[in-house]
């Protein structure tokens, strides 16, 4: 493997790129040691993988077997396991919603309830989803309720 | 997840089951109490004729308040159906209360097989899931309401 660093005085922050034929065993490694170093969470689109800031994700929810992170720009599929993520976010203020999805409460526009009595969250892109009652106490503990 | 929906609900049949037989004892009790004849009126005259023996009508009684403690107990774990709104969740425990209670209150001669005892008791019986269902649901609108103004507190970035 080579390494190569790059001096450039107009890059406000390091970037860090992986050029590669193919995703293997040792590029996983080499991602998940530089997203424990940093905050972010390493998430894929179009073959592309990218360290994805916690405050640019709006929220993260399962889809079938993969994990998804909707951010402004768009989705990304992510390794880690929604528990795994709660876990690790939870003091950036992401809290769980359903069995099956964490909000960013930062990018939580309101929370309503309809006449039949179901509980969502309204996000910053416009996105209605689904809140759980269950999950309501955790919300309000959360706000400091 | 209906796997463990039907355990849940199971276990809480189990549970319910004696105490439909506790508070039928205690409403027995209460309602001798209340008459203060200092007898104790355990069952209906209608259902010890139908049975022949008072014995024999409060065993039937016993039977039907704990099948109806664990029907109750049973039915509780339609709340824990997270993706059924408070409405469908409300409405489907009503409908299924309503009929088991009217069967039992039928048999144990609780109220008339008349058409307008049961109507009245099918309307107190509505009346008072209609205004559970309200409280919940302006209970719930506040909640909501708390938790936006804490939001509209907490900073963005």
């Amino acid at each position: 493997m080579d390494v190569e660093i790059r001096i450039d005085k107009e890059a406000r922050t390091p970037k860090v790129i992986i050029v590669t034929d193919r995703m293997s065993e040792d590029v996983s490694k080499l991602v998940s040691a530089i997203s424990d170093f940093q905050d972010g969470i390493p998430g894929s689109r179009g073959g592309v993988v990218r360290l994805l800031e916690p405050e640019e994700i709006l929220r993260i929810y399962t889809s079938g077997r993969h994990v998804v992170a909707s951010t402004c720009d768009g989705e990304y599929v992510l390794r880690l396991r929604l528990y795994e993520l709660e876990e690790r976010l939870q003091s950036r203020r992401f809290v769980r919603i359903s069995n099956s999805e964490i909000v960013n409460l930062r990018h939580v526009r309101h929370f309503d309830v309809s006449r039949a009595g179901v509980f969502c969250a309204v996000l910053d892109d416009g996105t209605t989803t689904f809140v759980s009652r269950r999950y309501i106490g955790a919300i309000r503990k959360l706000l400091g309720i | 997840m209906r796997g463990i929906l039907g355990r849940e609900a199971l276990r809480r049949g189990l549970i319910g089951l004696p105490w439909g037989v506790v508070i039928n004892i205690v409403i027995t009790l209460a309602i001798s109490a209340a008459a203060g004849t200092g007898s104790y009126y355990a069952v209906t005259p209608a259902l010890a004729s139908l049975t022949g023996s008072e014995v024999g009508a409060m065993a039937l009684q016993t039977l039907l308040c704990a099948l109806l403690g664990m029907i109750g107990g049973m039915l509780s774990v339609i709340w824990q159906i997270e993706r059924w709104s408070l409405l469908r969740q409300t409405a489907v425990f009503f409908a299924a209360c309503l009929g088991a209670m009217m069967i039992v209150e039928l048999l144990c001669g609780w109220i008339e097989p008349s058409w307008t005892a049961i109507g009245r008791a099918v309307a107190i019986f509505s009346a008072l899931f209609v205004i559970q269902w309200f409280v919940l649901f302006f209970w719930y609108r506040r909640g909501v309401s708390k938790l936006n103004e804490k939001l509209r507190e907490q900073p963005k970035q």
